[in-house]
């Protein structure tokens, strides 16, 4: 299997934030988590990435173990992430910005090719000297991608990458996402808009306190009762 | 910011490059002196601002990497008898060792727990250097240490040393290395979501900082011909700190500035009162609330505003 989890769990003292999680996931699959707030999507998404450490379980990618794996060890293994929050280094310009992941790799021949590449994936070409605090937000949740692409990664975690983006930039996300597959990316992301996740995912995975409560294809999330009664309103 | 350089900064340093290397012809053995203690604390600061500008780690600490250089040279040459092509590496290999030590036990941890616990260290060498009188001379420190050059061609050997290490150091900080550097200063959970390790490239920094610190105590032993206990103190180690705020740590001549306004300030105020730090104290304090870039920031941000309004009015 491509990545899985194995009775993943987290607690926060008391509070059980994800519950004996396990799960798979395949290779180049689409894989959106919807949930309620708190339902521990996000602290799942964590653990996979190394910024939490597990209270227990194991998480394997490649069939390799690496619940113990530094978060930097496990970017060069090919896991990339974006943030609920946006996460740059605000006061470097764009193109320093998609420099400095492009530096971990060892195997790129034109540095200067390769992130102009980049850029241009997202619009921001005509921005690379703009130092990325003046960006607007739209535009930074862009940079945010080019630099987890910079990775050239093969599991890609997106926290609600459409959050607080305007329509058109939105488009640019949704197209870039589903081209992703294309290029061999697995992708997990966490998103609140049930409209956008239909057009994105291949397969939905619903989180709720702490726990998986169903997965399946769009169709058979938006058809299960259970799903219905705890997110989708009824 | 720190990458921000014209041609006026250029022509700026090649004026100040002229009337340093005019001040010996002046002939005054005293002036020589000052600006060969200045070169030399620019050095340190600027070694110390690796990790404090770039880095974003206040080092408390850096005492110790310019006291054990200069420590281990004086003792190769005076206790050891050893050549000066032995006690110099000698000198560096220790400042790298302690750099190594300090950053293994500090690098863990950042802001005020970084700084108290290199501050914590700098009191524990101290302590060392005070009580280990057969290797350290104790409150006497090491003396005997002597060059077989004049204080003039002293100046000149100092100035080229000096010249060179700003010149690597400037070479390390604006290459790639320098820019991840930058990265862990902005956001170190990016830069390890990037693929590097933060404390590995902290390691780095700390050896390379430390590296210089002891180029710059080695010249300062040469300079005063011996190694005392002031030097090794916690207090030395906010020198490079004052020079880096008064300057602007978040620019590469900002300590060497700071290094300028701190020395002389300190040898204008002695000559009327020995409390010179309550004088020089107020003028950080206003520098640091008047001027929150340091002297440096304060004026490149205020030509790059100048700039960026005069290109909006142009092309409106």
């Amino acid at each position: 299997m491509f990545f899985r989890v194995e009775n993943l769990t987290k607690k926060f003292g008391d509070f059980t934030a994800v519950n004996e999680v396990s799960i798979s996931f395949e290779k180049n699959i689409i894989t959106a988590i919807i949930g309620p707030n708190g339902a521990g999507k996000t602290t799942f998404v964590n653990l996979c990435s190394g910024l939490l450490k597990p209270t227990s379980g194991h998480i394997f990618f490649h069939g390799e173990d690496i619940t113990n794996r530094k978060i930097h060890h496990r970017a060069n293994m090919g896991i990339a992430r974006t943030f609920q929050i946006v996460n740059i280094f605000q006061g470097l310009s764009v193109w320093e910005n998609v420099k400095i992941p492009l530096l971990s790799r060892k195997n790129v021949k034109n540095l200067d090719d390769a992130l102009n590449n980049l850029l241009a994936l997202f619009n921001l070409e005509d921005l690379k000297h703009t130092i990325s605090s003046e960006l607007s937000h739209g535009d930074q949740r862009l940079l945010e991608m080019s630099m987890a692409l910079a990775l050239d990664p093969k599991l890609l975690f997106l926290d609600e990458p459409l959050a607080g983006i305007n329509p058109q930039d939105r488009g640019i996300i949704i197209e870039r996402i589903i081209e992703m597959k294309k290029r061999g990316i697995t992708v997990i992301f966490i998103e609140h808009d049930i409209d956008s996740v239909l057009k994105m995912a291949d397969e939905i995975i619903v989180m709720h306190k702490g726990e998986i409560i169903a997965k399946g294809t769009p169709n058979k999330i938006k058809d299960n009762e259970f799903v219905k009664e705890v997110y989708l309103g009824g | 910011m720190a990458k921000r350089s014209n041609n006026l900064v250029y022509l700026a340093l090649v004026f100040v490059l002229l009337i340093v290397l005019c001040i010996p012809l002046l002939g005054k053995t005293y002036t020589n002196y000052i600006v060969i203690k200045i070169s030399i604390l620019a050095l340190y600061g600027v070694a110390f601002n690796i990790m404090f500008g770039y880095c974003g780690l206040l080092s408390f600490g850096h005492a110790i990497f310019f006291s054990a250089s200069a420590y281990a040279l004086g003792v190769s040459l005076t206790k050891l008898n050893l050549p000066i092509f032995i006690a110099l590496p000698a000198g560096l290999l220790t400042a790298v060792i302690f750099s190594i030590i300090v950053g293994f036990l500090s690098l863990r941890h950042k802001e005020i727990h970084f700084a108290m616990i290199t501050l914590a260290l700098s009191m524990l060498f101290w302590g060392i250097v005070m009580k280990w009188r057969t290797v350290t001379g104790g409150e006497d420190g090491i003396t005997g240490i002597t060059r077989s050059l004049s204080i003039t061609s002293y100046y000149y050997v100092c100035f080229i040393i000096v010249l060179f290490c700003l010149f690597l150091i400037y070479k390390i900080l604006f290459s790639d290395f320098g820019l991840l550097l930058e990265g862990i200063r902005e956001n170190e959970i990016r830069v390890e979501f990037s693929g590097h390790s933060v404390i590995r490239l902290r390691m780095l920094a700390m050896i390379v900082s430390g590296f210089f610190t002891g180029v710059s105590g080695i010249l300062w032993a040469f300079l005063d011909g011996a190694v005392t206990p002031t030097i090794a103190h916690w207090s030395f180690s906010a020198v490079p700190v004052i020079a880096a705020l008064i300057g602007g740590p978040q620019s590469f001549i900002g300590p060497i500035v700071g290094t300028v306004i701190y020395v002389i300030a300190e040898d204008f105020i002695t000559r009327f009162t020995l409390y010179w730090q309550i004088w020089l104290g107020i003028v950080v304090v206003l520098i640091v609330l008047f001027f929150r870039g340091g002297i440096v920031g304060t004026i490149s941000k205020k030509i790059s505003d100048l700039y960026y309004s005069k290109l909006k009015e142009k092309l409106s």
